[in-house]
């Protein structure tokens, strides 16, 4: 190909002509260039137009995804017309994108703390997973699940339902699980450069937290004794235990922090020292003083006290408060003083307020609480003065008020009533009015004075706690509007340590990620939540208040499990699940796009959750049609299209049906092509939410053609599966639902045995011993030819080398086979003597180079969907022609075969003996070919002729013809067939057709032959030795063996009763009457299964398997290759089927089998290569090229006119059918040839 | 013999000419020794419709505004009586080629090249367009000529694509020759869809075979043995033409396997679009013929490499295949000599709005606005002031009266901002809002957008938004800024010209109307009366009589006034219908 050479961003670059700009930008690393339509996997589309890039001497900006690159063509991917066009393309994308990324709780969450998923993570058992995803953004969990205002709740839209999530309460309990905190942090590494922190409350905790975990150590200055500030000295024990707070602390230490208590800074060391010390300084000293009541002597009264003051004195020692207490105020602090005067014994405890309850900022579980606790509040009244005796108080003077007009608070204003004095006479009068910082000594830094605001606060940065001084940051109730709640402080700590990090390594502070709304527009409400059932809102338990007297013992009790998971199973998980890989939201954080200047009319959509698999959400659709262009690779006619106009433009099933009810196959293809969220799957699990996961790549285990599949693995037994995000892969319904089965069967998990109509659990080793013993007894009592092995198509290799050494060196017999074989009545070795071996001869790759594709005998697009797409691939893009000889047409069959032809059922032996007949008369022999020795008498002596071919299959002999025609025209053919499929099989049918290829090699064409298989390892069975002719590698089993010695004898006796006992591996032939009859007369059945069936239903032993989602493995796909499975999920037995096996190999006395799964593995892959010898890329394939083609193979053969070569029997004649019968088996012993 | 023909076409029909016809139908029966009724196409006077042309030889009397009455007077005095009747005399040509009549001035200074036979010969009847020299043209092109100097002639005529981008016809067509390939197309665009333009349909409803013939030369020239017609289901009468027309040409072996005995193949077939406007951009054209979603794609490839069915593709509009024909029986030349110095030939007006005669004019390329508008069009309408031209319609922007001495061609319309477009004038007087006038076209193209890209689909939408918001006086100043830069990143990065082109009626209105566009802002004012949020219907006292006639009319009762008295308008009721001023006798009541 040519190369060009052009100059991308100044920078001069090769490329090779035909690629686009976007190839050559991506493929050299030159930019980052942002895309929402395009995919490698798709042709260029042109819609979003966010790859625009500018092109010199062009008026327009071009769309880099289809704008060849060109010589001399100049091209700027960054210029700020580049980046204005794309950041208002977003913009306008996100003015129609009615969405919620975050959930609202999240949003409104000052620590932005990932509700949703912690609820989801809860829910599904992972209280750790879970409290970690909160350490994420809030590093105290347990004191927050505790004393927390919960801004979360109030965003909740549950609450438009009934009540909000007690998300706080679930929070609390999976902070409470035990050994929550006793798994070891990182710790940030030593280093030159470290923060000193001053104060240990919460903003500074969370600061350090945030600090240890990106990467720098930190000290903290606690003047106290203890850390926690507020926490532990303004917030009483009864409410947040100490221990709980000491738990939080030092699990936050560990991250590489040094705590340094009772160090007041500006006393005992001073800021400017810290700044030298430090890199940076951040000041968390909270607000400790509290403000005065502004009544006369309040200052020189014993007996009249701040609230602060009275919690921190009570902390450190609870002594008992004697008399009456009058507590100021209606906050939580004027909670917690009233209370904690209550339990200190005060004979009576009194609250004033100057409004009412309603307008109090208190928590009302708090109000309640005092209420309970017997605690007095006197609405609307104030205190005005004092009446001391000595200097000791002996009353508080008050008056009544009144409300009036709102203030610009927004509450009612209180009005003194005129007149309305009166005394209440007290011993102690607790001020708990609010309180202020004090800023001794750390208000300068050296020379340098520290902004303050008119409260007499610290003056930040409300984004990143900088202070006026650089390398000077503050936070929490020091700073702007001063005092505020916890979860502000955390909030305040973890900006600041963000901020202090950018600080410190010199780049600029992290700016707030992009969050799309719906309450940009308007909040959802009722209706769009559609129906939810309604259920109430759970609470803590509390201690009776009889036990709470005179103890500071924590009243809220918190939730058990089946509290947790009814609010977990209450949240209606409104944040976006792809709010972490949003493609739009990724573009819209990296170019700082803001719908909201340019926001006007939305579009609001219902979501569509008909299909049993696939969300679709209209809202989230940016119109890209990556989904109605993948699924149109997948199907002839995509089920997804576009409706309407203009802005009334969506994406909409055909016909605008709900999805379920079009053509759709349900593969979800079209939900990896989404970049947003529009189309999502539903999982067998609760917990929509978007969390961590890890990966791990493996195979699809539904049928043969082994498709690589990405398990995304949420937590133990949650996961779902996907196409790896490889350009161009792709599932079908079965590799990407069919996994919900695991979730919804019932497993086996013990061993049972089963004696006359009891059933006992059992352990392995037993059941392995009973097993052995029993069927040990039968083989002693009936011989080895009366016991049989039946073993699943579906199980690794592993396992089928087991199960076949299990008969054939265990049992001493060779009646060992698949029932799901037996059923189908097909022989393994049919091709051997034709091709050389039975099996594809070349993988699916052939398809794509195909001139003609025959389809005989198969169901491509309901069996192997994705091979279908190959096929569909092959004739729209490659330009091959398909036949399709079937009884049934799919819809691809319809819309894409040139030629279909519908032989009688079970006929279709004699359309193909017809297609070689023509094909030999009319074109090899007349027209073209190579001499072989005796065609010319082999053609004469046909019987019959297409003629009767024709008549025979039920057919026009013009069909034929025109079949053989195309055959003819065709230099490379691929042949499909399904051997298993028995709907339109035909006896000889398969024979006929690698007679046909056979045929067409002889005339110099590639032809090829593909056999996919229903089951996954179908092809794995003869050559793991799971069949009576063949052991390991297809070696065939010689006279010595006991039992079958093939196939049909197999199936005879088992029909005919002369089998006594069966071990059955992963199959289920009680369920079939067909099958069930041979088992009737059975003394013992052993079966080995992941799942209850009618089979384990009656088994004497019932052992456990394992799914192969739960094992490593292999498994051969129908084109030979040996593909890798890997665990996803652990088996519920925790042993998996080849433990099973390879124990009860031991119990009937194979003492050699290998004890891990890579050394079985090793020994397997040993032999199976060193049996097939030269065969192996046929049945043992790691991806290795085939050898080219083998010859076709020739047999001397009688004819009327005397002796030749030919190839292998073409037709069924007289004389062929004779042989049959007189050499019979002996034709496959070897050397008989 | 006479012959008595009437206008048929869509325009005839619509104003009562099927009465007319089967008025002189029952008469001309009656005399067939005197007259033969033939129908024909639109002659382009649309406004005078029905049209009756009497025909003995080379004298033709075109009568305008012919119901059944007058046509049975005309019967009686013209064609039996040999009278002309002078006060409904449209036109007359004598036997010297002198003309006279009341709309000498429309047809006068037109020079008809493609409506040469518009409202001349029967479009049913082949053998009238063989008669005007039909087919010699392919004849020539076939017998005479190879592909290449075909090609050669077509570009020496200087002929170019008058679907309004003006791309050389010629050169196109040496592309979609240039590339090999099993099998080619000749695309013909009849989806013409801006409003107020009609020039495709009456060519095909008036001589449908002259584009059948051009597209048969194109065929030649480049290869092809398919062509398509891709005709909107809105024009039945054109497409029935067209079936007719393919048919007669079929029999005579102008399409078909064997054309003129010289072993060509080209045949035609017409595909009827559902009514899409963006189907008028070519790769969406394609689509639609495909069978899929009309939506456009990405470019390139280039039709000329792969357009329908991914084939080479020559597409060209109705009026461009139908000059082929007359250049290739009158030379290259003669067709240059025509027209303006980079645009050669003549070109189809559709003069619509405000404009006295509204109708088809054909004139040479470089006539200007003021000529069209006032010598042909015969100025406004009820005395209004000119404003502007509108031309392209959505596509294309306004140009004010202060440049009608603008030449119309395709070097100086873009400059003015608006663009060529296919034809369509609509002229705009002063009772005309500039702002609602651009709010009324990006409308058309917002709801018309395909939905495929960005700009087109959410930026047509709010900029559409803001021009509402100014039409309701919400507007604020920095909505201009924001107009205008939308505007900008829809042009640039859209991938048809549908959405690259949106913008322009907002673009040239803001440039040229910038002030209307204030007055609503600021004043909070329509200067022309039409927007209803900022207007108000008042009662001149002076002139008001109390006659209490507007008070009746008004449906929500908000004029209130005793007898005799002056009314007034409660304008907090007022629901701006406008029955009170067409129900006053006075020219009491107004828009202010």
């Amino acid at each position: 190909m040519d190369s060009i050479s052009l100059i991308v961003n100044g920078q001069s670059v090769q490329a090779r002509s035909g690629q686009t700009i976007l190839q050559i930008v991506q493929e050299q690393g030159l930019d980052e260039i942002p895309t929402l339509c395009h995919s490698p996997d798709l042709e260029p589309y042109g819609s979003c137009f966010l790859c625009v890039v500018e092109l010199e001497g062009r008026g327009n900006l071009a769309p880099a995804c289809s704008t060849k690159v060109a010589p001399g063509m100049k091209v700027l991917t960054r210029s700020e017309r580049v980046v204005a066009s794309r950041r208002t393309a977003l913009e306008l994308l996100l003015s129609n994108h009615y969405a919620d990324c975050v959930s609202p709780c999240m949003d409104a969450c000052p620590a932005h703390v990932d509700i949703q998923g912690y609820l989801a993570l809860v829910s599904m058992g992972l209280e750790r997973q879970a409290v970690d995803l909160i350490r994420e953004a809030n590093p105290l969990p347990a004191v927050c699940g505790r004393v927390c205002v919960r801004k979360c709740e109030l965003a909740c839209r549950r609450a438009d339902v009934d009540e909000p999530v007690a998300i706080n309460h679930v929070k609390r309990y999976a902070s409470d699980v035990p050994g929550i905190y006793d798994l070891p942090v990182p710790r940030a590494p030593e280093g030159d450069a470290t923060v000193g922190i001053v104060g240990a409350g919460p903003a500074g905790l969370t600061a350090a937290w945030f600090l240890g975990r990106a990467g720098y150590r930190s000290v903290l200055y606690e003047a106290m004794p203890k850390p926690g500030g507020m926490l532990r000295y303004g917030i009483p024990a009864y409410r947040l235990p100490d221990r709980v707070l000491d738990r939080e602390a030092d699990h936050i230490c560990k991250v590489g922090a040094e705590l340094r208590t009772g160090v007041r800074v500006g006393q005992d060391v001073s800021l400017e020292q810290l700044r030298d010390e430090h890199a940076a300084v951040y000041l968390a000293v909270g607000a400790w003083a509290g403000k005065p009541m502004r009544v006369p002597g309040e200052h020189d009264t014993r007996g009249v006290v701040s609230g602060v003051d009275f919690l921190q004195a009570k902390a450190a020692d609870p002594s008992r408060v004697r008399g009456t207490v009058v507590v100021v105020g209606g906050g939580n602090t004027a909670m917690d003083v009233a209370r904690t005067a209550w339990r200190c014994g005060a004979e009576k405890v009194l609250l004033l307020y100057r409004r009412t309850k309603a307008e109090m900022p208190a928590d009302p579980t708090e109000i309640q609480d005092c209420i309970d606790e017997g605690i007095e509040i006197l609405e609307l009244v104030a205190p005005v003065g004092l009446r001391a005796e000595l200097g000791a108080l002996e009353a508080v003077r008050c008056v009544r008020m009144k409300l009036g007009e709102p203030d610009g608070s927004g509450r009612r204003r209180p009005i003194t009533l005129e007149g309305s004095e009166f005394e209440i006479p007290c011993q102690l009068a607790v001020a708990a009015i609010g309180q202020n910082p004090v800023l001794d000594g750390i208000s300068r830094a050296g020379e340098a004075e520290l902004e303050q605001t008119r409260w007499g606060t610290l003056a930040v940065n409300a984004e990143t706690g900088a202070t006026n001084i650089p390398g000077l940051f503050a936070g929490g109730d020091a700073t702007n509007e001063g005092p505020t709640v916890v979860i502000d402080a955390i909030a305040d700590g973890r900006r600041a340590a963000q901020a202090i990090v950018a600080y410190m390594q010199g780049g600029p502070a992290p700016a707030p990620g992009f969050v799309a709304r719906k309450g940009d527009w308007s909040a959802p409400g009722r209706q769009e939540l559609g129906e939810v059932p309604e259920t109430r809102r759970r609470e803590l338990q509390h201690l009776p208040v009889a036990a709470r007297a005179g103890s500071f013992d924590e009243v809220a009790t918190g939730f058990d499990p089946d509290d947790a998971a009814h609010e977990c199973g209450r949240c209606l998980e409104c944040g976006c699940v792809r709010a972490g890989d949003c493609e739009l939201r990724h573009w819209a954080d990296v170019y700082g796009a803001d719908h909201r200047g340019i926001q006007g009319t939305v579009r609001k959509h219902r979501v569509d959750d008909r299909h049993p698999w696939i969300i679709y959400d209209p809202n989230k659709c940016v119109l890209c049609a990556k989904c109605i262009r993948t699924c149109a690779k997948v199907l002839p006619i995509a089920a997804l299209g576009l409706v309407n106009r203009g802005f009334r433009t969506e994406m909409r099933p055909a016909m605008a049906d709900p999805l379920i009810e079009t053509n759709c196959v349900s593969c979800g293809n079209c939900v990896d092509a989404c970049p947003t969220a529009a189309l999502t799957v539903k999982h067998p699990f609760p917990g929509r939410a978007s969390l961590p996961v890890r990966t791990e790549n493996t195979h699809c285990g539904f049928c043969s053609v082994g498709c690589e599949v990405q398990a995304r693995i949420m937590g133990p037994g949650r996961y779902e599966l996907a196409a790896p995000p490889t350009p161009g892969a792709r599932l079908c319904q079965y590799g990407r639902f069919g996994y919900e089965l695991y979730f919804r069967s019932p497993r086996v998990v013990h061993p049972e045995i089963r004696e006359g109509r009891s059933r006992t659990r059992t352990d392995l080793a037993l059941a392995w011993t009973h097993a052995a013993g029993a069927l040990g007894r039968v083989v002693a009592e009936h011989g080895p030819e009366a016991v049989a092995v039946f073993v699943s198509p579906e199980l690794s290799n592993e396992e089928l080398y087991l199960a076949g050494r299990i008969a054939r060196e265990g049992l001493g017999t060779s009646n060992v086979g698949s029932l799901s074989m037996l059923d189908t009545g097909q022989e393994s070795h049919r091709l051997d003597a034709i091709l050389g071996h039975t099996a594809s001869t070349a993988d699916r790759r052939v398809l794509a180079q195909a001139e003609l594709i025959i389809c005989n005998n198969t169901a491509l697009e309901s069996d192997h969907l994705v091979l279908a797409t190959h096929v569909l691939a092959a004739v729209r893009e490659g330009g091959a022609q398909l036949v399709v000889v079937n009884s049934t047409l799919e819809q691809s069959d319809r819309a894409l075969a040139v030629h279909r032809a519908d032989p009688m059922r079970g006929r279709a032996s004699q359309y193909w003996r017809g297609v070689l007949q023509a094909l030999l008369e009319d074109a090899w022999i007349h027209r073209e070919g190579p001499e072989l020795e005796g065609l010319a008498s082999l053609v004469q002596d046909l019987d019959g002729g297409v003629a009767s071919a024709a008549m025979l299959a039920g057919v026009d002999e013009a069909d034929i013809r025109a079949v053989a025609e195309r055959i003819f025209e065709a230099d490379r053919v691929v042949l499909v067939h399904a051997p298993d499929r028995v709907q339109d099989q035909a006896p000889g049918d398969l024979e006929l057709l690698g007679n046909l290829v056979a045929l067409l090699r002889t005339m110099g064409k590639q032809a090829e032959l593909l056999l996919p298989r229903v089951h996954v390892n179908a092809a794995g069975l003869e050559v793991c030795g799971v069949h009576p002719s063949f052991s390991v590698g297809r070696r065939l089993v010689g006279a010595e063996a006991q039992g079958a010695g093939d196939m049909a004898e197999l199936r005879r006796r088992l029909r005919e009763g002369e089998l006594r006992a069966a071990l059955v591996l992963g199959e289920d032939p009680l369920a079939h009457a067909a099958t069930a009859r041979g088992f009737e007369g059975m003394e013992l059945l052993v079966a080995m299964d992941w799942t209850h069936t009618e089979t384990t239903r009656f088994a004497h032993v019932v052992l456990p398997g394992s799914t192969w989602l739960e094992s490593p493995g292999t498994r051969c796909s129908f084109e030979g290759r040996v593909l890798d499975y890997a665990p996803v999920s652990a088996a519920p037995a925790r042993r998996v089927g080849w433990e099973v096996l390879a124990g009860l190999a031991g119990a009937l006395g194979l003492d050699d089998v290998p004890g891990s799964y890579a050394q079985l593995h090793e020994e397997l892959d040993q032999r199976v290569l060193a049996a097939l010898g030269d065969a192996a890329p046929w049945y043992w394939n790691r991806d290795e090229a085939r050898p080219a083609a083998p010859p076709a193979k020739t047999v001397e053969v009688e004819l009327r006119g005397g002796h030749g070569r030919l190839l292998p029997p073409i037709t069924h004649s007289a004389r062929y059918k004779r042989a049959m019968r007189e050499r019979g088996l002996e034709r496959l012993r070897p050397g008989k040839h | 013999m006479m012959d008595i023909l009437v206008g048929l076409g869509t325009c005839g029909l619509s104003a009562g000419a099927r009465a007319t016809y089967d008025a002189l139908e029952a008469l001309a029966l009656a005399h067939p020794e005197r007259c033969r009724l033939r129908i024909t196409g639109c002659v382009g006077m649309c406004y005078r419709e029905p049209l009756v042309e009497i025909r003995e030889g080379d004298v033709r009397s075109l009568y305008g505004d012919v119901d059944p009455a007058l046509a049975g007077e005309i019967f009686a005095r013209h064609v039996l009586g040999g009278e002309i009747v002078e006060q409904s005399l449209a036109w007359r040509v004598e036997a010297d080629g002198s003309t006279r009549g009341a709309e000498t001035d429309f047809l006068d200074p037109q020079q008809r090249i493609v409506l040469a036979n518009c409202g001349f010969i029967d479009p049913e009847s082949i053998a009238d367009y063989e008669a005007r020299g039909g087919y010699r043209a392919a004849r020539r092109a076939l017998c005479e000529l190879s592909p290449t100097l075909v090609i050669d002639e077509v570009k020496a005529s200087g002929l170019r694509g008058r679907g309004g981008a003006g791309f050389p016809t010629g050169l196109k067509w040496s592309f979609a020759a240039g590339y090999s390939a099993d099998r080619k197309y000749v695309v013909c665009n009849a989806d013409e869809g801006d409003p107020g333009a009609f020039m495709d349909r009456s060519v095909l409803e008036g001589d449908p075979h002259a584009v059948l013939e051009g597209m048969i030369v194109c065929g030649y020239a480049i290869g092809a043995e398919y062509g398509y017609i891709y005709c909107r289901a809105e024009y039945p009468l054109a497409i029935h033409r067209l079936e007719l027309a393919i048919a007669a040409a079929r029999e005579r072996g102008y399409l078909g396997r064997d054309l003129f005995g010289t072993g060509v193949a080209f045949d035609i077939k017409i595909k009827q679009g559902a009514g899409a406007f963006v189907c008028g951009e070519e790769t969406a054209l394609f689509a639609s013929i495909e069978g899929e979603r009309g939506m456009p794609r990405i470019r390139p490839p280039f039709p000329a490499e792969a357009g329908l069915w991914a084939k080479p593709t020559n597409n060209n509009n109705v009026e461009t295949y139908a000059n082929v024909p007359w250049i290739l029986r009158n030379g290259a030349e003669a067709y240059a000599a025509i027209g303006s110095e980079k645009s050669r030939g003549t070109k189809v007006f559709a003069l619509a709005g405000r404009v006295l005669r509204g109708g088809l004019a054909e004139v040479p390329m470089g006539t200007t606005i003021e000529r069209l508008v006032f010598d042909i069009g015969g100025g406004i309408k009820d005395g209004g002031r000119f404003e502007a031209v509108q031309m392209g319609g959505p596509s294309g922007g306004c140009i004010p009266a202060a440049l009608k001495h603008t030449p119309v061609d395709f070097e100086h319309i873009p400059a003015t901002g608006a663009i060529m477009g296919s034809g369509g004038m609509v002229v705009v007087d002063d009772g005309t809002c500039m702002v609602d006038i651009a709010r009324f076209f990006l409308d058309f193209t917002q709801s018309e957008s395909c939905g495929k890209c960005t700009f087109c689909r959410v930026g047509t939408l709010r900029m559409l938004e803001i021009l509402d918001r100014i039409c309701r006086g919400e507007g604020h100043l920095d909505d201009l800024e924001r107009l205008a830069t939308l505007a900008a990143r829809i042009k640039e990065a859209s991938l048809c010209g549908l959405g690259q082109a949106a913008p322009n009626p907002v673009l040239t209105t803001l440039k040229h109307y910038e002030d209307q566009y204030r007055a609503h802002i600021v004043d909070k004012r329509c200067p022309a009366g039409v927007c209803e949020a900022l207007v108000d219907f008042v009662v001149d006292a002076d002139a008001c009589t109390g006659c209490t006639l507007c008070a009746k009319a008004c449906p929500v009762d908000a004029i209130s006034g005793a007898r005799k008295q002056a009314h007034v308008i409660d304008t907090e009721l007022c629901v701006q219908c406008g029955r009170c001023i067409s129900s006053c006798n006075f020219g009491a009541i107004f828009k202010r």
